[in-house]
């Protein structure tokens, strides 16, 4: 407006104004005279501009305090349509693929929902023989495959190809400039190794062997830290081949374990659990039931169900093994062991002498291999070989530690200069005296390291390159299961962040295209990428067929998830070795193991596991040296119900400080360590750095002191309190209390129960004599009411059908069957958008699980010191979720009526209606109802939670990570902070089918409104590996939950309160040798 | 009473210790000689003289601790009630243990105004009127926690039967229910009992203040009240019909708060001891708190001529009495739990006095509400102020004790084993329990500053002057055994 230059016509107010003096200017310039927002910031001193500070700020404040919590704010959303519909896709209803999940080189066969083309639930293929449950109606699934989705979704997995020229300095890079890089390097490098965690995918050792050929000089190894290397040396050394064990429980009525963990860490474990659990639950029809004897060196969810235990250390185990060849007339008796010990195996031999062919002896991976060649004559001896046995052949190489070493070796002689690692993470899980990391170090001077990985972790780190790679339902794949099936890997959405397969990444470094692999046109190739047009590749040749994506076989495999296996390997007889054993290394014995929920630590950035509850140890967020109580009063180690002691180790010299814990069933003289933890780089977004991720730092890295000498047994000398306090979180009470909640606990649980006993069990003998055996001195409910209850028992009192109309929905959780698996907690989890919520919060009780596992001890000594130092306390597992009770005791108390009954009996939780009071939980007398204290999906685990300031009523969706939310079930409502949640019976499941079966009953495709038997099932139900939960509807007098409700066994907790719980328990049995007394006589009151 | 007669010959101009009984004789209730003009004064001088240096330091410590009441609460609205330390299973603590402390606390001044009106108790006259201000005080204190304590607190509102367009109502079986119901009616009819008992002393307030704004605020605050005859008997007759309202209150009310507990079926709370045992732990408590508040108050306002040695006494003898109905609650919560063969509420007992997480708990509550009072037996410690205001502070402290005690031994160890689970609570929920004294202490210094802290029209009520006849001032009345007694010769004659 001053330019003096302006063309065109002017206009002006005042002659001053045409005058265009300075004072004008400024004046103009100044358009709002009276404020001047720079006033507070220039300088202090003046009155006036304190005071206007203070006018602003209390305005400010007054306004924000108005509208803080006046206006809501609603999500917005944008609906964004589909041009044209999918051929067969209905919007909102989820579909379902089959695909296979690998670990320590087997598959575990899944079948995985997927919701608008987003996966959101894993469970187990029904179709497969290895997992499927109630005869092929569903599929059960390990922990680690369920909580494989949330790794899919985790905001801190690996985004990009990260090139480290210097240590710690990532730049990101593109897919091509890497590939282009490492075709170079490949090709004028004639000292290529590769290191491969153990797989078995055709699709993979293809390429691998490809990649092979085409690179002289190339050389793959092959190293997992989990291995069962013992075993797969004894058995060749036995039968002259190497061959894998499959162990058909169905057929054994004696099963031996020595140390072997066959219900847990097992590759074949959900059929070992499925097959055990049936030979249990033919206590109700045919009055039999198999009997498990374990000799263990730590408590194994194995050694909790087991019938007949014996904890003792791996040494004095390993002459158990000899003592019982012995009585099988292959060795000579052991004079070493204790008569404790040689009346245990003479009770083994009792039974398995009578038993042959019905029988297995199993020895853990962590024992010698030739001791277990000694279990393997003993097997041979029982006739096992081929009726409960059967062999799958492995391939033929070195153990993991020899390529491990020669690996190490290479690269420090300087015969490597170019090293692919595909997955794994040796610079963490590697034996420390190999020093891998170091070995990095020394390539990298002079070559070029790449590491594939999910994760940016301690390996990528160390590498130049780190390559991100596809997560394993985002990318095609293959792999072999244990019982020789070989699954197909098939994805269910686009690479989030795209990535390689091990596959593809060889195959993109040999310069191939999708175009050059399948010989195929570019415009033909355009359809596919690269890791499906390798997978392609190789199940041409195996098919024999170019066009295999059309090939009938193909299709039928994907659609299964798997081709069958073929006949079993047949061996030749036993070759049997000679045992010495050589003096012990020091006074304890260390043994390490794979961890329940992190197994090798691969899972450390995955929150589920992490807060998943060890199912033995109850610990959560941490691991800790597991000590018997005997050895702890040595070390003076004490624990409360949140700290516990320091202890150093010193294990081969190397020094390592862990917490220890107090575990009832550890043997004296055994220091456990699980593996896993510990990690210093679990998962960090690519270049910012980050360590403060959810594995960052959790608990101990026993990999510090784990050599190759000693991978899983080592020695060490008294270790030595540091008289620091570690605080530990665990979700149920640590077994040592006081003695009055001991005694009172006692009374509960125990079979002496005084009054309100809640774990009704009792043993086969007596249970034959006396079906009500499992209920003596349990309250029976007398049905003395002032009024006529509400919901007389379902329709077979002829009563109203109040609460069960059509349906009346009830579970049953048998314990007889339950392993403790923690399968059941994660599927729940998974299904029903459960936060996890910290260390710090679960320290707090505050863990939302809403289905728990009661573990409880018990132990036959007379006094509290006897009971506290039991080395063999038995094990009963209670699983508990919401009963829904019929006289339900939240219902009443809520004053907003946000918990309600339905027609159908579910206690429903209204969470749009509960304004969280959280009398409901008070009154609940199972306790199972979970409070939302704070926004815990909106909030990272790892960070502090106080003070933590966000407005309330925000809406999840602009608090939760963008990626993280993926992982929600739509048909699940997320909750937010301030709101009781409970189990529904999975409502969302039942309506699914209701709905379904209602609308096919009106169209006449069905002859009744109802549902069948596994119409509705459970999250929990689905996981079980050993069918142990049951739901169903109470009103058909056929349905599998009201057989199981009137059998003899199903009892109500807490029956005496009058709640009516929907959800019967079933009492649990144990077969051992000895019946401790006659046959009670029937005592129920 | 409104014209004001004074004869100086009726006056007892002696120091006598008037806590002395004497058959036959009445005590006076007001000492030190006082007529009515002075009882006006020295009531009157607190409010309209300048404030002494010790309020301004007593209101600044309360204030700031009310600020950090106000921040806890700032930091609980935006974080969530995980700020707090309560679990699962312990879900409800400090906030329900305050709620019911308060609430307890709140019960004497109703009970002071309303059942000793009723029955004709003189000497409430002194006490009456600060002791209702700290019901209502305490009642904000209490009320504040439910409100505060659910998980959506901006959805507090549903807790009301209030119309609305989801066509819900509250759930009429929830003890909480009855809770609002309960809690929200004491607190309008104690305010209301408060409001019309103080309006004549308002008018007096009126009557003497020299400040305009005074003038003003008292004016609008008396309503018009002039005196007249036909005020009085507007006054008399509201006041009375008041005292009955406000009379079942006092029971109900804490009988409602216990239902919150004695309604469910935890063992440690379903039992039907609780309603009287609550209503005899508030009295309890809340005569504590009266005397924890009423004895530094006559020392500093110089009350001591109209809250005497006798009110005091009085007080302390109620709190001996009610503490003696608590303790025998105490003990016949544990019989019954023995008599009733119930394994639950045995083992609870168990927990909680002999071996569980929180024993020491119970046994301070034990010592406190049981042991302590005591002492109160004898007569030389009832009057020596000291020793009473370190066992009424004692006795609060049990009576905390005794709800950190019901709620949470009962919530952490109940019916399975498994969910056991321990409880300590954090910074944020001491820090809001320790404001909450600010909030009530502002509030009560106030109250102090502002307001008539003795209601004077009911006190000259009270003293001889006002039953001297017209025209008769040396006749023989019914009431003329106050000034005969005298028990410097009833210790003569022993």
């Amino acid at each position: 407006m001053n330019d003096q230059n302006q063309t065109g016509r002017s206009y002006w107010q005042s002659l001053n104004e045409l005058a265009n003096t300075p004072a004008v200017r400024a004046a103009i310039e100044n358009e709002f005279a009276s404020y001047d927002p720079n006033e507070m910031l220039k300088g202090s001193g003046t009155n006036q501009s304190r005071r206007k500070f203070l006018q602003l700020a209390g305005a400010s404040m007054a306004l924000a305090g108005i509208t803080l919590t006046g206006c809501r704010r609603w999500p917005k959303e944008n609906v964004v349509e589909q041009t044209s519909r999918p051929q067969g896709r209905i919007p909102g209803v989820p579909e379902q693929y089959a695909s296979a999940f690998e670990l320590g080189g087997y598959a575990q066969p899944l079948l995985v929902s997927s919701y608008d083309g987003r996966p959101i639930k894993i469970e187990g293929n029904p179709l497969h023989p290895q997992v499927a449950t109630f005869g092929g109606k569903m599929g059960a699934s390990s922990v680690l495959a369920q909580a494989s989705l949330l790794e899919m979704y985790d905001p801190e997995r690996s985004r990009a190809i990260v090139h480290r020229n210097v240590v710690d300095q990532g730049q990101a890079a593109s897919a091509i400039d890497f590939t282009a890089a490492i075709s170079q390097q490949t090709k004028k490098s004639g000292k290529i190794a590769i290191l491969t965690e153990a797989t078995s995918s055709p699709t993979t050792r293809d390429a691998l062997s490809r990649f092979v050929a085409a690179n002289k000089g190339a050389k793959v190894y092959e190293y997992e830290a989990i291995s069962r290397d013992n075993h797969y040396v004894a058995d060749k050394q036995a039968f002259g081949q190497p061959v894998r064990q499959v162990y058909d429980l169905s057929k054994a009525d004696f099963i031996v374990s020595f140390d072997a963990d066959l219900l847990g860490t097992h590759p074949y474990a959900i059929r070992h659990s499925n097959d055990w659990a049936q030979k249990r639950k033919s206590a109700d029809t045919t009055k039999t039931m198999n009997r498990m004897y374990v000799l263990e060196s730590m408590y194994s969810t194995t050694g909790t169900v087991a019938d007949e235990r014996f904890p003792t250390t791996i040494r004095f185990i390993e002459q158990m093994v000899l003592q019982l060849a012995h009585k099988a007339g292959l060795e000579s008796a052991q004079d070493r062991l204790n008569s404790d010990q040689t009346a245990f195996v003479e009770k083994i031999w009792n039974d398995l002498a009578k038993a042959e062919g019905k029988a297995i002896v199993a020895g853990g991976h962590h024992l010698r291999a030739d001791v277990l060649g000694i279990i393997n004559a003993i097997n041979e001896k029982l006739r096992s070989f081929g009726n409960t046995i059967t062999f799958r052949s492995e391939p033929d190489r070195a153990t993991h530690i020899e390529q491990m070493r020669a690996l190490v070796d290479s690269i420090n002689t300087g015969n490597v200069d170019t090293l692919i690692i595909l997955g794994g993470n040796p610079v963490y899980d590697a034996p420390t005296d190999l020093n891998f990391g170091g070995a990095l170090g020394n390539l990298r001077g002079r070559g070029v390291s790449v590491h594939l990985s999910v994760y940016d972790n301690e390996t990528s780190a160390a590498c130049q390159w780190h390559v991100n790679r596809a997560h394993y339902l985002e990318s095609w794949g293959d792999s072999e299961a244990w019982d020789g099936t070989i699954c197909i890997q098939q994805p269910l959405i686009r690479p989030l962040f795209d990535g390689f397969t091990p596959a593809s990444l060889l195959s993109a470094i040999s310069g191939e295209t999708v175009a050059s692999v399948l010989k195929v046109t570019e415009d033909a190739a355009r359809e596919l990428t690269l890791d499906q047009a390798v997978l392609y590749r190789t199940w041409a040749g195996k098919l024999n067929d170019p066009f295999v994506a059309n090939n009938p076989n193909f299709r039928k495999a994907l659609h299964d998830g798997f081709v069958g296996a073929g006949a079993p390997v047949t061996v030749k007889a036993v070759r049997k070795p000679t045992v010495s054993f050589p003096a012990a290394g020091g006074e304890f014995e260390v043994r390490f193991v794979a961890d329940y929920t992190m197994y090798d630590g691969r899972f450390a950035n995955n929150g589920w596991l992490q807060e998943l509850p060890d199912p033995v140890t109850k610990i959560a967020w941490d691991n800790a040296a597991l000590i018997s109580y005997n050895d702890a009063q040595k070390l003076g180690v004490t624990q409360d119900d949140n700290t516990t002691d320091l202890i150093e180790l010193v294990v081969g010299g190397k020094k390592i400080t862990i917490a220890a814990y107090i575990m009832p069933g550890q043997p004296s003289g055994v220091i456990t360590l699980p593996l896993g933890y510990g990690r210093k780089r679990a998962g960090a977004i690519v270049l910012t750095e980050n360590p403060g991720s959810i594995g960052y730092n959790i608990g101990f890295d026993t990999y510090s002191i784990r050599a190759t000498g000693a991978q899983w047994v080592a020695y060490c000398p008294m270790p030595v309190k540091t008289g620091d306090r570690y605080s530990i979180a665990t979700t149920q009470t640590h077994h040592i209390i006081e003695p009055v909640g001991m005694a009172i606990r006692e009374e509960r649980v125990g079979e002496e129960s005084k009054g309100g006993k809640i774990v009704h069990e009792s043993t086969l003998q007596a249970f034959v004599k006396n079906p009500h055996a499992p209920h003596k001195k349990a309250h029976v409910l007398k049905e003395l009411q002032l009024f006529p209850s509400p919901s007389s028992s379902h329709s077979k009192n002829g009563g109203p059908a109040a609460f069960s109309d059509p349906h009346a929905w009830g579970m049953a959780m048998d314990m007889n069957a339950c392993i403790g698996c923690n399968a059941c907690v994660v599927a729940c989890q998974s299904e029903n958008n459960i936060p996890i919520v910290g260390k710090d919060q679960v320290i707090r009780n505050r863990e939302m699980h809403w289905l728990r596992i009661d573990r409880y001890f018990k132990s036959g000594a007379p006094d509290y010191a006897g009971k506290i130092a039991d080395e063999n306390p038995q094990v009963t597992y209670q699983p508990i979720t919401c009963v829904h009770c019929e006289n339900a005791p939240c219902e009443q108390v809520c004053p907003v009526a946000a918990t309600v009954h339905d027609s159908e009996g579910l206690n429903t939780m209204i969470y749009n209606r509960c304004i969280g009071t959280r009398y409901c939980a008070n009154n609940c007398p199972y306790k199972i109802r979970k409070f939302n204290y704070l926004d815990y999906h909106s909030k990272h685990p790892r960070e502090g939670h106080y003070p933590w300031l966000g407005i309330p009523d925000t809406q999840q969706k602009y608090e939760v990570d963008k990626v993280h939310a993926l992982v929600f079930n739509p048909d699940v409502t997320v909750r937010m902070r301030g709101v009781m949640e409970k189990c529904t019976y999975c409502v969302q499941r039942i309506k699914h089918a209701t709905i379904d079966r209602r609308n096919e009953w009106i169209n006449g495709k069905r002859d009744k409104p109802t549902v069948d038997d596994f119409d509705v099932i459970t999250a929990c139900q689905q996981a079980c590996p050993t069918e142990a939960i049951v739901f169903g509807d109470l009103n058909d007098p056929d349905s599998l939950v009201r057989r199981q409700h009137e059998g003899p066994r199903a009892y109500q907790v807490l029956q005496e309160l009058n709640n009516r719980p929907r959800t019967h328990h079933l009492a649990k049995l144990r077969n051992p040798v000895d019946e401790p007394k006659a046959a009670v006589k029937e005592e129920v009151h | 009473m409104a014209t004001i007669y004074s004869d100086p010959s009726s006056v007892i101009y002696r120091e006598i210790d008037n806590a002395i009984e004497i058959p036959g004789k009445r005590a006076p209730l007001v000492l030190g000689g006082r007529d009515f003009t002075s009882v006006t004064e020295v009531v009157t001088d607190v409010n309209l003289r300048p404030a002494p240096v010790g309020w301004y330091i007593g209101f600044g410590v309360a204030f700031c601790l009310f600020l950090v009441y106000v921040t806890c609460v700032f930091l609980l609205l935006t974080t969530g009630v995980g700020v707090w330390g309560n679990n699962q299973p312990v879900s409800w603590a400090f906030d329900i243990i305050n709620f019911v402390f308060w609430v307890g606390i709140g019960h004497a001044g109703t009970l002071i105004s309303a059942i000793l009106y009723l029955f004709r108790q003189n000497w409430r006259t002194s006490i009456n009127r600060f002791a209702e201000a700290m019901t209502i005080f305490a009642v904000v204190c209490a009320g504040l926690y439910p409100a505060l304590h659910v998980g959506r607190v901006w959805l507090a509102y549903w807790l009301f039967p209030i119309p609305n367009q989801m066509a819900m109502w509250p759930q009429a079986r929830s003890p909480l229910w009855w809770d609002v119901f309960a809690v929200s009616t004491y607190a309008t009819v104690s305010l209301l009992f408060w409001y019309v008992g103080m309006i004549p002393d308002l008018a007096t307030l009126r009557d003497r203040s020299k400040a305009r704004l005074g003038q003003v605020a008292y004016g609008i605050a008396s309503l018009g009240w002039t005196g007249s005859c036909r005020h009085w008997h507007r006054f008399e007759r509201a006041y009375l019909l008041l005292a009955a309202l406000a009379t079942p209150l006092v029971l109900s009310v804490h009988s409602v708060v216990s239902f919150d507990f004695a309604t469910s079926q935890l063992p440690g709370w379903h039992t039907t001891i609780l309603p009287p045992y609550f209503v005899a732990g508030a009295i309890f408590g809340g005569f504590a708190m009266v005397l924890v508040l009423a004895i530094p108050a006559r020392e500093w306002f110089g009350l001591k001529d109209l809250i005497t040695m006798r009110h005091l006494d009085n007080m302390a003898k109620i709190m001996l009495a009610t503490g003696m109905i608590v303790s025998y609650a105490y003990c016949t919560e544990i019989f019954i739990a023995w008599y009733s063969g119930v394994h639950y509420e045995q083992s609870l007992f168990k927990f909680r006095a002999l071996g569980g997480p929180y024993a020491w708990s119970f046994w301070a509550m034990m010592f406190c509400n049981a042991i302590v009072p005591q002492l109160l037996w004898i007569r030389k410690l009832r009057l020596n102020p000291w020793v009473l205001f370190l066992i009424a502070n004692i006795a609060n402290i049990g009576m905390w004790w005794e709800r950190f005690v019901i709620i949470v031994t009962s919530l952490n160890r109940d019916f399975l084993p498994g969910s056991w689970g321990l409880y300590w609570p954090t910074y944020i929920e001491v820090g809001m329990f320790v404001g909450s004294f600010g909030l009530f202490f502002t509030l009560f210094l106030l109250f102090c500053r502002f307001l008539p802290i003795v209601a004077m029209a009911e006190v000259k009520s009270v003293m001889p002057q006002a039953h001297v006849h017209h025209g008769e001032p040396h006749k023989q009345t019914h009431d003329q055994r106050r000034s005969d007694y005298s028990p410097d010769e009833g210790h003569r004659k022993h």
